[in-house]
């Protein structure tokens, strides 16, 4: 799987980590039952700190996308399918606006409107 | 020639080599074996001692079957497995070789099997079987012969480079560092041969300390079984790692680590490996200018070093790797 930061962005490391787990779970890359990648490897090939990357597991852990299990550790759930699931749905209405001529930028403003008044 | 014509020769006549040889070679022995079987004393002598004294001894069936499993179904297991490759449009020295060594394969064990048992024509008891020094010396000449004439009637092509796929570096910023990481492991054939050996290896093991046996053979197979179990530590799964400093290929044991610094990367691609094509089989393979960590046939990452050299390791969603090493070397290029 593919883990990749921005030393420059202003988002903050561990959510840069968490996210490019995020993607590999949606785009299909890795899948239910796969096993991250050792923490302190992650940290070592990315020239960051350890706890940046513990913090991206725990907080992946906390939304349910990896359980941590002593000896094995950080492993997809099933929740990982249905982030696959959704990342496809999300290409489709991608594909739909685009055909509409709706910028991305309006897409994802009209998303997050409905999604906030439900 | 024209090169289909050359394709379509070297087809035939591998087929001729690895699959009729052996099974015309094995045919013949097993007609001969059968015809003087009820001359043979049962059991019959199966090995022989250092001085040439029989110690070993088996029913005459277990000679036929073994004439056939290691004079046709070995060679056959090869020769189809070449085969497929060269349909696949693969080719090269790799497959030459590996259709000499079947039919010499063939030749060995026909012969001596044959050989050994009409020795022992008319014997009361095996025991007073006469050595097989002879028989051994004359079937390693043959085989040796079979071997070579296999080698020769089979046309000489250069082998198969089949074009590596190459990927679109990765969009990396300039802040922007990425590690691509991904465990690959043995495929079903290798994880097959591998897990009868052991099974089969540690039953003999285990028997031969339990039941009252030779302590040298014991000992042996204890030395077989840990060889084996070492061979299935080292090349049962790798972790194969591609970030800044460049590819990396760690046994799951931590040794062997075998690694490509991004300084030494000519070009990469993706390619589709081939192992008894192009490597002779899977594990830690050497193929003229190229190593290869080869665990499955398929999908594969062939980094060439500046020297020229191929290094390639079979592993899946091979083209993100592909994609992150040449955005890491288009970087060390602009800066140095």
């Amino acid at each position: 799987m593919l883990l990749r930061v921005d030393h420059a962005s202003d988002t903050p490391l561990f959510e840069q980590v968490a996210a490019s787990v995020r993607t590999g779970a949606a785009t299909g890359r890795i899948r239910p039952g796969d096993r991250l990648p050792s923490a302190r490897d992650v940290a070592a090939s990315l020239d960051v700190n350890l706890h940046t990357v513990l913090r991206a597991y725990q907080d992946l852990r906390d939304e349910g996308l990896v359980t941590m299990r002593r000896g094995r550790g950080a492993v997809l759930t099933e929740a990982a399918s249905h982030l696959e699931q959704i990342h496809r749905e999300v290409l489709d209405l991608v594909e739909r606006a685009r055909a509409l001529g709706l910028s991305a930028h309006t897409l994802a403003s009209f998303v997050k409107e409905i999604a906030d008044d439900r | 020639m024209t090169a289909e014509t050359t394709r379509a020769r070297m087809i035939a006549r591998f087929r001729l080599v690895a699959l009729l040889i052996p099974l015309g070679l094995t045919a013949a022995a097993v007609i001969v074996q059968l015809a003087i079987a009820p001359s043979l004393p049962d059991p019959v002598a199966i090995h022989w001692g250092v001085g040439g004294v029989p110690d070993g001894f088996a029913p005459v069936w277990s000679v036929v079957a073994m004439t056939v499993l290691a004079g046709a179904v070995l060679p056959l297991a090869m020769g189809l497995s070449g085969l497929r490759g060269l349909r696949l449009g693969d080719q090269g020295g790799t497959y030459r070789f590996l259709g000499a060594v079947a039919a010499g394969l063939s030749a060995l064990i026909t012969v001596v099997g044959t050989w050994s048992l009409a020795l022992q024509r008319g014997l009361d008891d095996a025991a007073g079987a006469p050595p097989v020094t002879t028989a051994v010396l004359v079937s390693s000449v043959v085989a040796l012969a079979v071997g070579a004439g296999a080698w020769l009637v089979q046309p000489s092509v250069p082998a198969a480079r089949r074009p590596a796929r190459t990927a679109e570096p990765l969009d990396l910023g300039a802040d922007e560092d990425a590690v691509w990481l991904r465990t690959t492991s043995l495929g079903g054939f290798g994880r097959m041969v591998l897990g009868a050996g052991l099974v089969l290896v540690g039953l003999g093991t285990v028997a031969a300390w339990l039941l009252p046996s030779d302590r040298a053979l014991a000992w042996s197979l204890t030395g077989s079984l840990v060889v084996l179990v070492a061979v299935t530590a080292v090349t049962g799964a790798f972790r194969v790692r591609v970030d800044r400093d460049g590819l990396a290929v760690t046994s799951l044991i931590g040794l062997p680590r075998l690694r490509v610094p991004v300084a030494d990367v000519e070009g990469a691609g993706v390619v589709d490996v081939n192992p008894a094509g192009e490597f002779g089989g899977v594990g830690l393979r050497t193929a003229p200018g190229r190593f290869g960590v080869v665990l499955r046939s398929g999908e594969a990452i062939q980094v060439t070093r500046r020297s020229g050299r191929q290094f390639v390791v079979t592993v899946d969603d091979a083209e993100t790797a592909v994609a992150l090493l040449l955005a890491y070397r288009a970087r060390a290029r602009a800066t140095s």
